[in-house]
Parts: structure tokens; C-alpha cells; sequence
């Protein structure tokens, strides 16, 4: 119980609404920064045990508290490239030293050399494709790159495997002249269709399939490259067909029995393997109910695509993807206690636990979004009311020291 | 749950109000585009705020397809039925006026009256004249057929070449639909626009389609040719400039594959290609050979003989490239009808004499049936008179039966072509009602209704001022905080 | 029928719209049909039965056409028929004549007047045209089917007199004829005279004419011979008798020769007539003919009229109903166009 001790608690009371004020004045100032986080101040007593009757005032001490894992309200943009975190989680960004943050600002853009940097001029940080569908090093950065769309080259991929569905008619009737398979100028066949597929330079060939009834449910199927081809009539074309197979359909349900599948030699590619298991011999018309061959044709990068699962994708000319990179999400066990540092980004600290690092969907992370940013999680209002609050605590505080202050006063005056 | 979220909030109504204005301002504009499809801005709620997701394009993928038939199946009815109007306008004439049949019966009115005076020379002029009508009606019935064929050849041509350019701007619509869809962008646009390509192909040639992954259309021929796939295929075609009877015409090859021309008069074509090819190929081919078939039972009608049966038959008043013998019966022969011609011998506008038409003799001494030169000699006349009306033999190829008189005959050719075009023009109707109908039932599902927009439009107007005044009203709760903070 | 309740503002407009293109198209060929009484498009409307409807109106013109030669026809056998009544009657004033000669009562000059005008008035007869045909004259319709026996030249007279100098060894006019017999004149007559006329002499000397008539078709199936021929037996025996009656009469014949002549005369003339009268009833036959002919001929055209208009006709009645329809419907769609345009949202949006 002393005067002294009631002037210092009255102090210390009113440095920590200064603190108050001051994480105050930064959460006002940074209110429509994207992705900062709230900063807020928490007070605790130091009360020194009083003995019986005796009332020894202590103080109060600030603890600054980060409302890092609140997540912010998102704002959209026009920019494929501006992206946010739908649920917990941090990007994690790269200074221009190399050093690693998390980060949750997402206003990123292209620099001159391709590679995505934010406001705060971190760079983005993602797992490359190049050497495969990436997996995360769960507890580190390990494998990360900086994330670059500056690549111009132009990609082909070599068809492979193909799907090709349709219904022969059960009713056709075997033409009398020289199967396709024969390729004699008067080679006659039951229906004709035709499909793209690429070649390993990605050159479109057009591959004429010819389907021609033998016998009763005995069809043959005859490829030829289309280039080949003599003008008007077709056949013969120069140089025979790539592969020719017969296909038999059970009678009782026209369903294929033999010949389901066909290897055929591309020109100046590989062997595409087409599947015709799902070929129906039954009444109608010849129908094609379903033609899919893979491979693309070589283009540019056209744009570059962020999915939800943070895949980066280029897309190409021809409207193809190729995924380029695997943008991971971070978390750590404790957000709130994450290490503060310029420009949004944060840091493990001691007490913020392990770092874990994953892809956006998985259990506990976020999605990322494209399009848009996240807004500040400061509320004005929140900070209007708390900025007066610590304002009447302030002067309370300041009339306690007073008070003590006139007591002193008199105390003083006691001696004459 | 707080000021500044619900500041954002309304912010993102007002983008999204903005948006979905747009979209209703773009339907309205375009409600009368029949290759249009109502969009609607579709909101998916995230939290926290909302934001337009996706434009969703209405469609019917089952209307759109009955449409692209009937209007396949109309297309080529209503060009079968045209070319069917114009043969039967250009070789037939205003009510069959000029018809084979109404020129041959005027022929024998004009023989039968040299018959009854065949002193009068002016008679047997008329009759050479009127003979002379038979052979303009079929000569210039076939040059008119052959000039059909022609254009229609030149028409074909020259829709082949309209498909592969509408092949050409599919295939940038497709890519933009295909790119757009795997980049997830808004595609209505492009997927506009590769309908109304697909309407126009189909009025070419009747379709059928194939939807892959990403949006990725492959097009097919009612036969099942392919016309596009990945990229179009060429669709190739020989114009022939000119016609001659009994030439045959070149397919339309779709990707190596012809194109089969139609069949009957409610036609099996569909889209103008089939239906021209059936115009070129059968209509107009069978109507030759009518007309030649006509050409040959006058020329054998009006034969010359030889009184006393020693020479054989030889061509008489109407003549033809192989004269003097008179043509093969029941056999056509290919273009007759173009070279039939009237005997110089008989012509008098080059200084041939009528009346040898009614002595006989054109072909020699040995053919003279009035050797006296009787003046009112009209046995031979009569026997003409009497072999027009006798029951020829003709080729059943040429459609109209193997029997009945050159009066009948021609008679039936006009029936043939009359039947054919009645059930044409019948069709024509019940396929464009088909049309029509298909065309309402696809707007209905997939056009734009503006009494719907405007109430759409009424109900954003309504949002748009509830968010303003949300905005104001956040503004008046931190002016009054703002206040209590001196 | 509509799938949805959803109308398309597009599809509202576009109904209206059809239907009166539809409507428009169907008023003016209505207005067509009224004002021809026929079907717009006969193609259209008979399909086909349009052959027919073609045959039917060819028909119908032949037919015409045969009526109006059969009038020509009849006409020419009308013409044939009155010659023929003249024949009859200058054939019959001779005979009298004759009857009178042989029973004595008429005198040489008498005779011989009668008979030059009998043949003169036959050959006039005979050469007797229509329109520019001699209706004698077989087929050979531009040449005169007989020459005036008595005119300077005549081959027939010269034929004539040429037979009897064969036979006698003198002309007629010598001296020596007056001493020809009964008997002789007899067997001149029935030797010579009559094989010349009805042999090749007639034709040959005597007469241009063909013994073929003139063919003609009187309906589409029926052809028959319309005219007769100077060359008829009854017509040969007539003109024959006058001229050897009027020829020998001139000579100096006894009076026995000259009543053997006239007798002989007397029953060609005969049997002449009777030939005409005969010849005067077939042609009453083909007349008759020609004249059913035409009657059928012109019940078939009747015929032919009511099934073009059967099939072709339109009840002017009913097209103008259908015109008067028409017009009320195309107006009530305006009228209706008008009201929904008027009906939209945006009218009510101040």
C-alpha cells in the first residue's frame, strides 16, 4: 500500500492503452491493406499478493496478439494472376535474398521474367511439373521454385490412344467389288469415317477408317492415311493401308466378339492404339457414337489458368492445358503466433509450431482462389470503439495517477 | 458481422447487379436474333459475399437437333419442289401451253385439217407449221432441261463451296468453343455462333452430331461421313459446265464419301445438295428421256413407207440425225428430243413442198403414195392421223409404262411431273410446318422473352438500391461513431 | 404442345408473322381463282390427273376441229346432193324426149336440141365447184372432171368419132351413114360405145376424175368417202347417151339407125337414172353419217367441258367466301400484330 505504488500502476495502465492505441492506429492505417491481419492487444494483471489487510497495487502488462488465422473478406478482381486463400493456410513467397515466408497477400503480377510478385515484391513459390506430378515436402520448403510463366516454347504430344464407337448396320449388305484392305481403285466398303490424330512433330493426319461387311456379322476395318489418297475417288491410295483388322459381333446381341482393338502405325508418329471394343453391330444406320484420339497440336502460351487446387496451368493457343506448376498451401499449428514482418508476410516463430505444407483442398487448408484478394480483417468500427474505449482508460488511468499524484501533494504539505 | 464485411458486401452486390444488368441488356438486344440463346447470370454464394460464377447459356440440345432435321428436310423438299416449279414452267409452259402434249394436239387438229381439204396448200403449210411447233416444244423442252441441269450443277458447285467455307468458320467457332471451355471462360458467344453455322449447314446437307470433351463437336453426314472432326474435311465436287442428254453428272464427295441424291416426290432428300442432285440426276434425266421417247413416237408415227413394201420405213415430216431410218422401238434414245427436226424436204420456209406430206415422197420415188398428184388425195393423211392415234411401244425407263398412243404418252409425262410436284409442294408444307414448328419450340426453350428480362431487370434495379442504401446506411452508423470520437 | 410455359418474345412475333405470309400467299391465289374460275395452279391441284385435264382440253380442240370439217363435209355432199337433183332433172326431160323419139312423135331437130343442152347441162353439172374443188372430180378436186362434148376440140368427140370411123369405115358425117341399119347402129351401140364408157375410154377421154372419192375422217375413229365421183356408172351412162344422142342426131342417119339410137338411148338413160338415184341415197347415207358423226362428236366436247370443269373449276361462290375469309383473317391479324405489340412490360415501366 503506498502512493507511489498506486502512481506506477496508474502508469503502467496508461502505457498499455498507448500500446492499445498504437495497434489501433496501425489496424486504422492498414485497414484496406490485402492481407494484413488484424493486431490487437491483450492485457494482463500483475497484482502483487497482498498480505492480510495490506493492498500492494501492481499493473498491467500488454501482450500483443496477431488475428492471423481470421480470414479476411475477398475481394474480386479482373486478374487471373491476383490470388486468395479460401480457408486457413499461407502462400509461401521468397524475398529477393532467398529467404522463405508465408504469406496470405495475393496481388500478384508478372515481373519481366515471368516469375509472379506481389505489392509487397515477394515472389511466388511452387512446385514444378518438370519432373513430374509434384508431392510436397510436408515439413519444409524443400522442392520449391519460384514460379515463372515466361516460357514461349510451343509443346506437341504424339497420339497414342484413340476411342472410336459406332454401329454397323446388321442389314448392310457385303459389297460385291474388292475390299478397302485390297486397295484397288474399285475397292468398295459399307461406311467410311475419318479422325485427326497428331504425329510426333504434332502435324495433323487424317486417317481414313473404312469399315466393310465380309460375311454375315464380319466386318473388316482398313486405315489409310488420307494424305495418300487418290483425288475424287479415294482408292487406291499410294502405298497401301497402315493396318487393316476384321472385327466379328456376336449374333444373338451385336455385340463385339473379336477385333476390339487396332495398333495402327501413325505416319511419323507413334502406334495409336484404337479402341473399339464398344463397336455394336445392330439394326439402323451406321452411327458414330463416339471418336476421341489424344495428342495436340504444337502452340504458344496463350494464358496462364490457377485452379482451385492451386495448379498453375498454361493454357495453349489451341485451348489445351499443361499444368506448370502446383502452387502449395502452408500452415503452421499455431497462425496467431506466427512471427510479424513487413509486408504481410510472416515467419515460424518459436511458438508457432511445426510447419506443415500441403496442396489447397487438403484437411485443414484452404482453397485458393483466383480472381481475388483478401481484404484486411480490420473492422473500423471495432477500431473507432476500442480507440475511444482505450481513450477513457487512458484518462481514468491519467486521473488514478493524478489522484495519486494530489494525495502526494497533501502528503507533501503535511510538513510545514 | 461487421461494418466494413457488410461495406464489402454490398460493394460485391453492386459489381454483381452491374453484371447480371449487363447479361439482361445483352438479351434484350438480342431478342429477336434467332441464333441466340437466352444467358442468365448464374450467383453461387462463397463465403463471405457472393460474385457472379457463370454465364449458363439456355439450351436444348434435343430441340436444337429436331431443328437442324426439319430444317434439313425442309431445305431440300422446298429446292426439290423450286427446280420442279421451273422445269415444269420451262418445258411445259403457263398451263401447259406449250407442253409436248398440247403442241402434238395441235398437230394433229392442223394434220387432220389438211386431211379434210388436202387441196389447200395453205392447210399443209399449217400443218408443217404446227409441226414445226412439236419439234420447238421438245427441242426446246430438252435444251431447257439440259440448261436446268446445268445451273443446277453450277448451284451445287457452288454450295459446296458456301459448306466448306461454313466448314472453315465452324472450325474457328469449335476452337474458340473448345479453348474457352477448358479455360473456363464465358463460350456463349462462340457457341452462338457455331449454331447458326451449324443452321447453315444443315440447309446444305442434313447433319448429325457428336459432342467430345470440352465442349468439342464433330459433325457427321446423315450417312455418317465426317465433316468435321479436329478440323473439316473437304467436301469436293467437278462442276461440269454443260449438259447434253444422257450425260451423268459428278457426285459431291464428303470426305471421299458421295453424297446419294434424294428419291420420290415427298423427297428422301435432305438439304439442297441431295435434293439438287435428285434434280440433276433423276427428275430432269427422266424427263428427257420422256421427251425423247415423245420425239421418237412422232418420228415413227409420221415414218414414210414405202407403198409397195419394199423399202423400209423412213423418217417422214419429223426427221432426226440418223435419218432416214426411223429410231428403234421401245428403246430411248438419248437426246432425241433435242435433234428431232422437221424434213427440209417438207419445210417450205427453205423451200422444201408441204404437199409431201400429203403425196408422200420426201424420201424418194419409191415412198410417193398419190402418184396422179390428186389434189384431195388424203388417204396418207388419214393413215398419219390414224398412226398418231394407234398404241406405240415405249421404254419403261423412261417412267411412264411401255404402252398407249403419243397423245397419251405425252399427256403422262406432264401427270408424271404434276404428281410428282403436288406431293412435293404438299410436303414442302408439312415440312415447313415441321420447321416452324421445331424453330418456335427451340426459341420458346432458348430465346429471350422481354416481358420476362424487364421484370428481371425491375427485381436487379431493386437490389441494386437495397445494397446503395445498405452502403448509406454503414456510411450514417461510422459518421456517428466518427462523431463520438471529439 | 409447348414443352415449357416459356415463350419466347421472338416465337410470339414470328407465329403472327408466318401465318399471314401463309394467309397472304393463299388470298392471292384465291383472288386468281375467282376472277379466272379456275384453280390458281392446275399442277398444284390435279397432280396427277393434270395429263388428264391436258388430254381432255387437246380432245376437246380436236374434236372442234372435226366438227367444223364435218360442216365442210356436209356441206360439199349438200352441194353434191342438188347437182345430183339436177342431173335427175335435165336426165329426165330427156328421157321424155327420147320416148317421144322413139314412138315418133318428136322430130330429128328436136331431139338433137335437147340433147346438145342435156349434155351441155350435165357437164356443166359435173364441173360444178365448191370452194375452188370440183365436186366431181373423184380426188383430182383441181382439175375439171369433163370437157363440153359439143365444144371444138373435145377428146371425147374426137374418141367418139375416131371409135365410129373404126367401126364403120366412114365418119358420121359421110354420106355413106345414111345407109346404116337399124341392126348396125345396134351393135355399134352395144360393141363399142358402151365397153368404151365402161372401159378405159371414160377415163381415159372422157372424164379427169379419179374413181377414188375423197377420203375423210368424220370422227377420231370413223374415216369415209364424202364425195362422188364424175366417174359413177349412172353418171357415164347419162352423159353418154346425150352425147352420142346429140352427136349421131346431127348426121344424116336413116331414120331406122336414128330410132335404134334413140332407143338404145332411152335405156341408158334409164338405167343411168336409176344408178344416180341410187347414188343420190348413199350419198343421203354419208350425209346422215357425217351429221351423227358431228352430233356425237359435239356430246363428247360436252362432255370433255364438264370433266375440265370438274376437275379445274372453282365454285365462284365459294372462292369469293374463301377471299372474303381471308381478308378478315389477314385484318384481325393486324389488328392482332398492333395489340401485342402493344402488350409488353416495358409499357408499363414509367
Amino acid at each position: 500500500m503506498s502512493l507511489y505504488g498506486m502512481m506506477r500502476t496508474g502508469v503502467s495502465g496508461m502505457n498499455a492503452q498507448a500500446n492499445r492505441l498504437s495497434t489501433t492506429a496501425d489496424n486504422i492505417a492498414n485497414s484496406s491493406t490485402t492481407g494484413y491481419k488484424r493486431a490487437s492487444v491483450e492485457f494482463s494483471s500483475l497484482i502483487i499478493p497482498s498480505v492480510t489487510g495490506n493492498y500492494t497495487s501492481g499493473g498491467v502488462t500488454t501482450a500483443i496478439r496477431y488475428s492471423n488465422s481470421q480470414q479476411g473478406d475477398l475481394r474480386y478482381t479482373n486478374s487471373a494472376s491476383d490470388l486468395a486463400i479460401n480457408g486457413d493456410g499461407f502462400f509461401v513467397v521468397q524475398d529477393a535474398s532467398g529467404t522463405p515466408f508465408l504469406t496470405r497477400a495475393g496481388s500478384f503480377v508478372p515481373d519481366g521474367e515471368g516469375r509472379l510478385v506481389n505489392a509487397a515484391g515477394f515472389y511466388l513459390m511452387g512446385y514444378n511439373f518438370a519432373n513430374g506430378t509434384p508431392s510436397p515436402v510436408t515439413n519444409g520448403f524443400g522442392g520449391l521454385e519460384m514460379v515463372s510463366v515466361s516460357q514461349t516454347e510451343l509443346t506437341a504430344l504424339p497420339s497414342e490412344n484413340g476411342v472410336f464407337t459406332a454401329n454397323l448396320p446388321v442389314d448392310a449388305v457385303a459389297p460385291a467389288g474388292p475390299l478397302p484392305s485390297t486397295n484397288s481403285p474399285t475397292a468398295e466398303y459399307t461406311a467410311k469415317s475419318s479422325m485427326v490424330v497428331y504425329d510426333d512433330v504434332g502435324r495433323e493426319v487424317i486417317l481414313d477408317i473404312y469399315y466393310t461387311k465380309t460375311a454375315a456379322n464380319t466386318w473388316e476395318v482398313a486405315v489409310f492415311n488420307q494424305a495418300d489418297a487418290t483425288p475424287g475417288t479415294s482408292f487406291p491410295y499410294t502405298g497401301g493401308d497402315l493396318i487393316s483388322g476384321s472385327m466379328t459381333f456376336d449374333p444373338s446381341n451385336g455385340q463385339l466378339l473379336t477385333g476390339g482393338s487396332l495398333a495402327i502405325p501413325v505416319p511419323g508418329g507413334q502406334t495409336l492404339t484404337l479402341d473399339l471394343s464398344n463397336m455394336t453391330e445392330l439394326g439402323g444406320n451406321y452411327k458414330v457414337l463416339d471418336a476421341y484420339v489424344d495428342g495436340e497440336a504444337p502452340s504458344g502460351i496463350d494464358s496462364v489458368v490457377i485452379g482451385e487446387d492451386g495448379t498453375m496451368y498454361a493454357q495453349y493457343e489451341n485451348g489445351t492445358f499443361k499444368p506448370l506448376y502446383r502452387i502449395p498451401i502452408a500452415t503452421v499449428q499455431s497462425p496467431d503466433q506466427l512471427r510479424v514482418l513487413p509486408g504481410n508476410v510472416f515467419s515460424q516463430s518459436d511458438q508457432s509450431g511445426d510447419l506443415r505444407v500441403g496442396f489447397a483442398g487438403e484437411s485443414g487448408l484452404g482453397s485458393v482462389v483466383s480472381g481475388a484478394l483478401e481484404n484486411s480483417n480490420v473492422d473500423i468500427a471495432e477500431e473507432l470503439t476500442n480507440m475511444i474505449e482505450s481513450q477513457r482508460s487512458y484518462t481514468a488511468n491519467s486521473k488514478v495517477f493524478q489522484t495519486g499524484a494530489d494525495l502526494m501533494d497533501i502528503l507533501v504539505n503535511l510538513k510545514r | 458481422m461487421s461494418l466494413t464485411s457488410a461495406l464489402s458486401i454490398a460493394q460485391t452486390a453492386l459489381l454483381n447487379t452491374s453484371r447480371q444488368t449487363n447479361i439482361v441488356s445483352r438479351n434484350i438486344s438480342d431478342a429477336q436474333n434467332p441464333d441466340y440463346s437466352r444467358r442468365q447470370a448464374v450467383i453461387a454464394s462463397y463465403a463471405p459475399g457472393a460474385r457472379v460464377v457463370e454465364i449458363q447459356r439456355s439450351a436444348n440440345e434435343q430441340l436444337f437437333r429436331q431443328n437442324l432435321a426439319a430444317l434439313s428436310s425442309f431445305t431440300g423438299q422446298s429446292a426439290l419442289l423450286a427446280g420442279l416449279d421451273d422445269l415444269a414452267m420451262s418445258v411445259n409452259g403457263v398451263d401447259n401451253a406449250t407442253s409436248p402434249a398440247t403442241v402434238i394436239g395441235q398437230f394433229q387438229e392442223a394434220l387432220h385439217l389438211f386431211a379434210t381439204t388436202p387441196s389447200n396448200r395453205t392447210l399443209a403449210e399449217n400443218a408443217v407449221d404446227a409441226a414445226r411447233q412439236v419439234v420447238r416444244a421438245l427441242n426446246d423442252g430438252s435444251a431447257a432441261i439440259q440448261t436446268a441441269r446445268a445451273d443446277i450443277d453450277k448451284s451445287i458447285s457452288e454450295a459446296v463451296t458456301s459448306l466448306n467455307s461454313l466448314l472453315q468458320d465452324f472450325h474457328a467457332a469449335n476452337s474458340e468453343v473448345v479453348a474457352g471451355t477448358r479455360a473456363g471462360r464465358d463460350v456463349s458467344e462462340a457457341l452462338d455462333k457455331r449454331d447458326a453455322v451449324l443452321k447453315k449447314i444443315s440447309e446444305f446437307i442434313p447433319i448429325t452430331t457428336l459432342k467430345r470433351a470440352d465442349n468439342d463437336m464433330v459433325i457427321m453426314t446423315g450417312e455418317g461421313a465426317m465433316l468435321y472432326e479436329k478440323l473439316p474435311r473437304t467436301i469436293t465436287f467437278d462442276s461440269i459446265p454443260g449438259y447434253s442428254p444422257g450425260a451423268t453428272g459428278n457426285a459431291v464427295y464428303v470426305d471421299g464419301v458421295a453424297i446419294v441424291g434424294g428419291q420420290g416426290g415427298n423427297t428422301s432428300a435432305s438439304g439442297t445438295i441431295a435434293a439438287m442432285m435428285q434434280l440433276r440426276d433423276n427428275v430432269a434425266p427422266t424427263m428427257q428421256s420422256q421427251l425423247d421417247e415423245i420425239a421418237r413416237a412422232m418420228i415413227t408415227a409420221m415414218a414414210e413407207t414405202d407403198p409397195n413394201g419394199v423399202q423400209p420405213p423412213a423418217a417422214g415430216l419429223f426427221t432426226w440425225s440418223g435419218a432416214p431410218a426411223i429410231p428403234p422401238a421401245g428403246t430411248v434414245v438419248d437426246g432425241l428430243a433435242a435433234s428431232i427436226s422437221i424434213n427440209a424436204a417438207m419445210d417450205f420456209s427453205i423451200g422444201g413442198d408441204p404437199v409431201l406430206l400429203r403425196d408422200g415422197g420426201a424420201n424418194g420415188a419409191a415412198y410417193i403414195w398419190n402418184t396422179f398428184s390428186a389434189a384431195s388425195y388424203s388417204d396418207l393423211l388419214n393413215s398419219y392421223n390414224a398412226k398418231l392415234d394407234d398404241d406405240q411401244s415405249f421404254d419403261l425407263a423412261a417412267g411412264l409404262g411401255s404402252g398407249g398412243t403419243v397423245g397419251t404418252y405425252s399427256a403422262g409425262a406432264i401427270s408424271w411431273l404434276e404428281a410428282m410436284r403436288q406431293t412435293a409442294a404438299g410436303a414442302a408444307e408439312t415440312k415447313n410446318a415441321l420447321m416452324v414448328h421445331t424453330a418456335e419450340a427451340l426459341s420458346n426453350a432458348t430465346g429471350v422473352n422481354i416481358d420476362q428480362e424487364m421484370s428481371i431487370l425491375l427485381d436487379l434495379e431493386n437490389a441494386y438500391e437495397a445494397s446503395v442504401r445498405l452502403i448509406r446506411a454503414v456510411d450514417d452508423m461510422l459518421a456517428a461513431l466518427f462523431a463520438a470520437v471529439r | 404442345m409447348k414443352t415449357s410455359p416459356f415463350v419466347s418474345t421472338s416465337s410470339v412475333t414470328q407465329a403472327v408473322r408466318h401465318s399471314l405470309l401463309r394467309m397472304q400467299t393463299n388470298l392471292i391465289s384465291s383472288q386468281k381463282e375467282l376472277s379466272t374460275g379456275r384453280v390458281a395452279d392446275m399442277g398444284l391441284a390435279l397432280g396427277s390427273k393434270t395429263g388428264e385435264a391436258v388430254s381432255f382440253k387437246r380432245d376437246m380442240d380436236r374434236l372442234s376441229g372435226i366438227i367444223d370439217s364435218n360442216t365442210l363435209v356436209s356441206a360439199r355432199l349438200k352441194s353434191t346432193q342438188e347437182a345430183m337433183n339436177q342431173m335427175t332433172t335435165v336426165a329426165q326431160t330427156f328421157l321424155q324426149t327420147l320416148t317421144a323419139s322413139v314412138s315418133g312423135d318428136a322430130s330429128q331437130s328436136i331431139v338433137l336440141t335437147d340433147a346438145r343442152g342435156t349434155v351441155e347441162a350435165l357437164t356443166s353439172v359435173l364441173n360444178t365447184t365448191l370452194n375452188g374443188e370440183y365436186l366431181f372430180a373423184g380426188i383430182n378436186t383441181d382439175v375439171k372432171p369433163v370437157d363440153n362434148f359439143n365444144a371444138p376440140g373435145s377428146t371425147a368427140k374426137a374418141a367418139f368419132d375416131a371409135a365410129f370411123l373404126g367401126h364403120f369405115g366412114f365418119a358420121q358425117t359421110a354420106p355413106a351413114a345414111a345407109n346404116i341399119t337399124g341392126a348396125q347402129m345396134d351393135n355399134f351401140i352395144d360393141a363399142v360405145v358402151v365397153p368404151q364408157i365402161l372401159g378405159t375410154g371414160w377415163e381415159t377421154d372422157w372424164s379427169s376424175a379419179s374413181d377414188q372419192g375423197i377420203q375423210t375422217r368424220i370422227a377420231l375413229n370413223e374415216t369415209t368417202e364424202t364425195s362422188v365421183s364424175a366417174n359413177e356408172i349412172g353418171i357415164k351412162k347419162l352423159v353418154v347417151a346425150a352425147a352420142v344422142v346429140a352427136d349421131l342426131f346431127s348426121a344424116e342417119l336413116s331414120q331406122e339407125a336414128r330410132n335404134a339410137l334413140s332407143s338404145k338411148a332411152l335405156s341408158m338413160v334409164g338405167e343411168g337414172l336409176s344408178a344416180l338415184a341410187d347414188l343420190q341415197s348413199r350419198t343421203g347415207v354419208v350425209e346422215n353419217r357425217v351429221k351423227r358423226a358431228s352430233e356425237r362428236l359435239e356430246m363428247q366436247v360436252d362432255l370433255f367441258e364438264r370433266n375440265i370443269l370438274d376437275m379445274e373449276g372453282v365454285d365462284p361462290y365459294e372462292a369469293k367466301t374463301r377471299v372474303d375469309t381471308l381478308l378478315t383473317q389477314i385484318e384481325m391479324s393486324y389488328a392482332l400484330t398492333a395489340r401485342i405489340q402493344q402488350l409488353s412490360l416495358v409499357k408499363f415501366l414509367a
